[in-house]
């Protein structure tokens, strides 16, 4: 068994193991748009300039599944959601195992904004983190200023009783200028203790 | 040349020097991090143990000497000046570490236990704070500690009060700590508090 399931399925999204489930042309068409710019303004991933751009992306999602270090899955909407099948977006979940800590990341095109599918993503991977990879906290973040993000993890953090922990000054580097984090995390206790119901089927492998 | 960390700098009351192969020999500074030192004291709360043997203290030095040569950071073996008690005897590190990228420097500290109860760490902070900004052109002056190291937590609130800095937060699991993570308090200064504050640093570079 793999240390990251290569698919899962939650009510109403399908997850499967980005680098196995498009290739970098189809992710280009993605991820070389203006929109994606608009999408990725407060988050460590760049307009992809050209297909090798996506493939290089692609490339080094793989090498970090293979090393167990991050899993990135491509989100396809299930039957019966508008837009089923599409490609939605890519969740992450980067095992930093030093630290026995899962951090999240996600991005979504923006027809797929406003459905609470963030939250949904962020409670199977959760559950990923703690019941599959035994590890001890989970970790989200955003910049100051993207408070679409900020709504969506007070949402789900505070549905594990996790915490705001604060802000780390000076953290992430956005275009060689480094933004201020807001942090919160969800310890093994708090996950325990909340005992929330999650819909989340596993696939070890993809047909 | 200058380099961008000076080998010496003195403030009121302690002389900094560079912890460097050329300048500071691994033999000297065995006798105060070896096992029976009753470094421990220090060493509790610190990323790092007592040494085992000389060898170690001397890759130490090296590593040390490395960082600064690589501009990644400065580390200062610290001497009280004359009129000081235990005047010229090694008293502890104190280091200053450059995250270039982030434009950010955390501060670092251990005393040796006689050492401690005199506010050198606050004396010392300024003189980092000063360098970190005016020396350095760094935006955010950090320093982490950990929930139980009650003396620093004091020491740290004290000077990052007077520079108009704050407490962000206590961050679980933020960092690898030997094999297991350490959960950190996380304070900063930052250069519109720096400038914004009114504290007179007594501050000499002595060797550039």
């Amino acid at each position: 068994m793999a240390l990251f399931p290569a698919a899962f399925e939650t009510e109403r999204l399908r997850y499967e193991r980005l680098d196995a489930a498009m290739d970098a042309l189809e992710l280009y068409e993605h991820t070389g748009t203006d929109e994606f710019e608009r999408v990725s303004e407060h988050i460590s991933k760049h307009r992809h300039h050209h297909p090798k751009d996506a493939l290089d992306y692609l490339e080094e999602s793989a090498e970090q599944w293979r090393e167990g270090d991050r899993a990135n899955y491509a989100m396809f909407p299930k039957e019966g959601e508008s837009g089923a099948g599409a490609f939605a977006g890519v969740a992450s979940l980067i095992s930093l195992w030093d630290r026995r800590t899962a951090r999240l990341g996600v991005w979504l095109l923006e027809a797929y904004h406003g459905r609470g599918y963030a939250g949904e993503r962020a409670d199977a991977l959760i559950s990923l983190a703690f019941d599959r990879l035994d590890l001890e906290l989970v970790a989200a973040g955003h910049t100051d200023g993207n408070d679409a993000s900020k709504r969506a993890i007070e949402k789900y953090v505070d549905r594990y009783g996790g915490r705001y922990e604060g802000v780390l000054r000076n953290w992430v580097v956005l275009d060689d200028d480094p933004r201020d984090l807001h942090r919160y995390t969800i310890s093994r206790d708090e996950y325990a203790d909340a005992a929330v119901d999650v819909d989340l089927h596993v696939e070890e492998t993809l047909d | 040349m200058t380099a961008l960390f000076p080998r010496v700098f003195e403030t009121e009351r302690l002389r900094f020097e560079r912890i460097h192969p050329e300048t500071l020999d691994a033999r000297e500074l065995y006798p105060y991090v070896r096992e029976d030192s009753g470094i421990a004291d220090a060493t509790r709360f610190m990323t790092w143990d007592p040494h085992q043997h000389p060898k170690e203290t001397m890759e130490y030095v090296q590593y040390t000497g490395e960082a600064n040569d690589a501009a990644a950071s400065g580390n200062y073996a610290v001497y009280p000046k004359r009129g000081e008690d235990g005047a010229g005897e090694f008293a502890g590190n104190a280091g200053l570490g450059a995250d270039w990228e982030r434009r950010s420097a955390e501060l670092g500290i251990w005393l040796r236990k006689p050492f401690w109860g005199r506010g050198y760490s606050g004396e010392r902070a300024d003189a980092f704070v000063e360098l970190a900004f005016d020396r350095l052109g760094l935006e955010v002056v950090t320093v982490t500690v950990v929930d139980d190291n009650d003396r620093s937590i004091r020491a740290i609130g004290k000077y990052v009060e007077r520079w108009g800095g704050q407490h962000d937060g206590y961050f679980r699991h933020l960092r690898p700590h030997g094999d297991d993570p350490a959960s950190l308090h996380r304070y900063t200064i930052t250069r519109a508090d720096y400038d914004a504050a009114d504290v007179n640093v007594d501050l000499s570079i002595v060797d550039d």
